[in-house]
């Protein structure tokens, strides 16, 4: 089990599914870049992304206490209420548009990085470690988090879970700031055994009450937007969990779960579901957990180990699983040659599609899998394809609810809600008084948006008039696979049969027919 | 409305027979459709039967701000700050009454419309959301994972064949409690959307229009890798992915075009309260006059995790819970489709009764259940839960909500329960 991929069987193929598993799909100069670079180097290159530059610019906000209105307590106390409750309101309404960023920033990241892996385990954790903005209120701590996850996320696995339990999104998220140790919170302690490190039935109620004594002491302190450690609120007396007693710290308690046999079996399977298929057998997932503890739970051997097994590889794995929303829109806008990022737009789809970034649906992430497709999500996505080819409203992509909040939030404002898809509206800009606010939402909603894809650049001229050879490079963009023939007979037969060259209504109508098919779901 | 085999036929047939086939058509919906003329499998036509609806009431809420034992002084000083005062109470018995702001589901109650169960649960809680959830949603043991849902079993062991709404939930992502070994029931979030922007192109037809899928999918990336001797296209229940995508587009297709052609055309004469629930049950209410057929609707509010500064909240989401249900209750009658149906509301767990340090309340366990509807055997059929006879302080459940689940689907979807619940549980007297 876990054998090398055998490396004579590295093609064009096999590189793309490392990459789109590994990353979010590849563009057809780049999947020959990374094909030439072998297995090895390619695994290599992914794993270790230190070793790659990357320029991308964090967001000026991304600052401890950035814009807080107050420096201390003292400030704080020295404001009427009216004054606190103003300056407060103002400042959730810039952490408002703050979270807003950091969405559209990921979402840019996901498409432009040059570190494919990294941003694709950073989703990951973010996944796995579930915390959402809803709670935790303030775009910094979430920044902080998810720049938590892009250090540490290849590193040591019991770094990792150090830095979260002291994380100050975390402590928010799972009330270790309302833990001390005369009422310690069993939340965080709870979650981090079920969820994180254990599963059900690798512990006890007791493990879990003991364990929660141990992360009192931690806080958020508001003013510094930092966790504080406050030696008076926490429990340093004896302890007794899974088997041993002692004066045991929150560190301690990691490094116990880590000393259980189930820890390594427990991530591995979490990884493995998430990169390769789902429902391992046991004995697969044991193999992956002696590795895993074999490199003292580095996570960058594991890594390595998994993207080069022939499991990895095997028709089990390949073109079967079903694309996440955030993979289903990436890897969308590469294959169209998108030529806009549209951000804004595609945050929004994602929370219709059931994967709203900053904001997982509980504790336990998001289940993936065939739970991403109900009836709604499988029209939207067909409904999304549809516009990225042709353009369209905001209604019809079932976004209009957003337009109205954002209608009703902004009415006497100038706004823009599709800045990076939508040329500037001279029309709205120039109205001189407030439109009210329903007539506003509607035009929002129904104004029409541009498409997104570049013909062109997808099909040249030259590839027009050779419909056979068009199909074979849609194809294999759009599914990237060696085209089957009965798939490519039935799309040869949607294109009109004459000799002039394939025009663009023509191939729009071939992408949305290659976007509508069910293996286009699947990566 | 269309079944899928009559779609099937005048679309596929008609307009493709030059196309193979898919595997899935073969295999599933003809044998769905012969499963459908078995005298075993329960038909819905959308004009009469009884009809379910189950409102979840996620976050945990407080069962003791909603139904106040306002007779017992263990509650006010267990709740210093929390506690509902005894004058504001809305009594139903000597021993409790409901949350002020529940008012007009006390004059349900007064109207004979309302059944009361008090301390429903099961044996060893869970006081974690999502497990508690998928506990009431998938009705397995506590220490059991169950991957289906309780009402996916219903579909599976008596809807066979049935169209696809015959569960529908509201909320574009289905819950657990629906998830089955084939896929039934659809996820709308919101009527008006529910269609295809293409609509000349039927999606559905295009997911299918080449042969066997699992030919495409999986095993053919280069020939090579067919020799490591995997399992190409593996089946999970029983279908491959493929052949799930395929079943969940012809769902799509079919459902939007009979929602489109009932939203289109009834329009309800009451008007609802401004909130979500709200809306959602109007939206229910339209799909039941419009004739649907379903069996099941789901419907969920959710926000009842009130750790700290209950009150407020609490009070909001008891008015809007209350006010809603009023609106779609008198809605139901005015249909006259009241007798029809059933409404069950639940919520994963009650809370502890001694308030936290926040003006808020920690997950507990067992609480109350609401069953509303024109048939029901109204009054309260399960006493208030000792607030002495505590486990580590909290509530003693003395329902299994799976004998309220059994109670259901036997007197009310007239269909055994054992096969679905997977043991006997007591039935109650409240239908």
């Amino acid at each position: 089990m876990l054998e090398a991929f055998p490396p004579q069987l590295w093609n064009r193929s096999t590189a793309a599914h490392l990459l789109k598993r590994a990353g979010f799909g590849t563009s057809p100069e780049q999947l020959d870049l990374w094909t030439s670079l072998g297995l090895d180097t390619a695994v290599d290159r992914l794993v270790d992304w230190e070793l790659t530059e990357d320029p991308t610019a964090e967001p000026d906000w991304a600052q401890p206490a950035f814009g807080y209105p107050f420096q201390n307590k003292k400030e704080l106390q020295g404001l009427s209420e009216d004054e606190r409750r103003e300056l407060f309101k103002e400042y959730q309404k810039t952490q408002r548009k703050n979270s807003q960023d950091l969405r559209e920033r990921w979402l840019n990241r996901f498409l432009t990085t040059p570190r494919p892996l990294q941003e694709k385990l950073t989703l990951f954790w973010h996944g796995h470690f579930a915390t959402s903005i809803r709670k935790v209120k303030i775009s910094y701590f979430m920044w902080k988090q998810l720049d938590l996850f892009r250090r540490l996320g290849n590193g040591s696995y019991e770094n990792l879970l150090m830095e979260v339990a002291r994380d100050p999104a975390m402590l928010i998220w799972l009330d270790g700031t309302d833990s001390n140790d005369k009422a310690p919170n069993e939340n965080f302690a709870r979650e981090l055994m079920e969820l994180f490190t254990l599963g059900e039935g690798h512990y006890t109620e007791e493990d879990v009450k003991e364990s929660a004594r141990a992360f009192t002491g931690w806080r958020v302190d508001r003013f510094s937007q930092t966790a504080t450690f406050n030696p008076k609120r926490s429990d340093r007396g004896s302890k007794k969990f899974l088997g041993q007693r002692g004066s045991f710290n929150d560190q301690d308690i990691i490094r116990i779960i880590l000393q259980q046999e189930q820890a390594a079996q427990h991530i591995c399977t979490k990884l493995w579901t998430f990169f390769a298929y789902e429902n391992p057998s046991p004995q697969l997932m044991e193999a992956l957990a002696a590795t895993f503890r074999e490199s003292k739970m580095e996570l960058k051997p594991l890594l390595k180990k998994l993207f080069r097994s022939q499991e990895f590889y095997s028709a089990q794995a390949l073109n079967n699983q079903i694309k996440s929303p955030v993979q289903w829109w990436v890897s969308s806008l590469k294959n169209i040659a998108s030529h806009s990022p549209a951000t804004h737009l595609g945050t929004r789809i994602l929370t219709q599609l059931g994967q709203s970034l900053l904001e997982p649906p509980s504790v336990k992430g998001w289940d993936g899998g065939r739970t991403w497709i109900s009836t709604s999500t499988l029209m939207l996505r067909h409904n999304t394809a549809h516009y990225m080819l042709y353009g369209g409203t905001a209604a019809e992509l079932g976004i209009g609810d957003n337009f109205k909040r954002l209608a009703f939030a902004n009415q006497a404002k100038k706004i823009n809600p599709e800045p990076t898809t939508v040329a500037p509206n001279t029309e709205m800009e120039e109205q001189p008084t407030p439109e009210p606010r329903t007539k506003l939402a509607n035009k929002l909603l129904n104004r029409s948006m541009p498409a997104l894809t570049e013909l062109a650049q997808l099909a040249p001229p030259e590839l027009r008039l050779d419909r056979s050879k068009l199909i074979n490079t849609l194809s294999e963009r759009f599914l990237q696979n060696i085209p089957d023939p009965k798939l490519s007979a039935f799309l040869e037969n949607s294109l009109p049969q004459k000799s002039e060259p394939v025009t663009d209504q023509e191939l729009k109508k071939l992408l949305y027919q290659i976007m509508i098919r069910p293996e286009y779901q699947l990566t | 409305m269309k079944t899928r085999r009559q779609f099937l036929q005048t679309s596929v047939m008609g307009a493709a027979a030059s196309w193979t086939l898919p595997t899935f058509l073969n295999s599933t919906i003809f044998q769905l459709d012969s499963m459908a003329a078995d005298s075993l499998t329960q038909s819905v036509n959308g004009k009469d039967g009884p009809i379910l609806i189950v409102l979840q009431m996620g976050g945990g809420n407080d069962g003791l701000n909603t139904l106040v034992p306002y007779s017992d002084d263990a509650y006010y000083r267990a709740r210093t700050s929390l506690a509902i005062a005894k004058k504001s109470v809305l009594p139903i018995n000597d021993r409790f009454g409901m949350n002020p702001q529940l008012s007009e589901l006390k004059s349900l109650y007064d109207a004979g419309n309302l059944a009361i169960l008090n301390g429903v649960g099961y044996p060893n809680p869970n006081r974690s959301h999502f497990r508690s959830m998928e506990i009431w949603q998938t009705a397995s043991e506590s220490n059991i994972n169950e991957r289906y849902g309780w009402l996916g079993r219903y579909f599976d062991n008596s809807c066979q064949g049935a169209p696809p709404t015959i569960g529908v939930n509201i909320g574009s992502l289905p819950p657990q409690a629906f998830l089955g070994p084939q896929p039934l029931g659809i996820a709308l979030a919101n009527a008006n959307r529910y269609k295809f922007t293409d609509s000349s192109t039927d999606s559905s037809l295009t997911m299918m229009a080449n042969e066997d899928p699992s030919t495409f999918s999986g095993n053919n990336s280069g020939s090579s890798i067919d020799n490591l001797g995997s399992v190409a296209s593996p089946l999970q229940d029983g279908m491959t992915n493929t052949d799930f995508l395929q079943r969940t587009a012809l769902d799509a297709e079919l459902s939007s075009k009979d929602i489109q052609a009932i939203t289109s055309k009834v329009k309800s004469p009451i008007t609802y309260p401004k909130n979500r629930l709200a809306s959602d049950l109007q939206l229910i209410a339209q799909l039941i006059a419009g004739g649907l057929p379903t069996r099941i609707y789901y419907a969920n509010q959710g926000g009842y995790d009130t750790h700290a500064n209950q009150t407020g909240t609490h009070n909001n989401l008891m008015h809007e819970f209350s006010s809603a249900l009023a609106a779609f209750v008198s809605d139901l009658k005015e249909q006259g489709n009241f007798d029809r149906v059933l409404i069950m509301t639940f919520s994963e767990f009650g809370r502890r009764l001694k308030e936290n340090a926040s003006n808020g309340t920690d997950h507990g366990v067992a609480g109350p259940m609401f069953l509303l509807g024109g048939k029901i055997k109204a009054g309260v059929h399960s006493d208030y839960p000792s607030l002495s006879d505590l486990d580590n302080g909290d509530l003693k459940h003395q329902v299994d909500f799976r004998s309220v689940y059994a109670t259901v689907l036997e007197n009310w979807l007239q269909t055994k329960s054992d096969p679905i619940l997977r043991k006997s549980f007591p039935k109650l007297a409240f239908i």
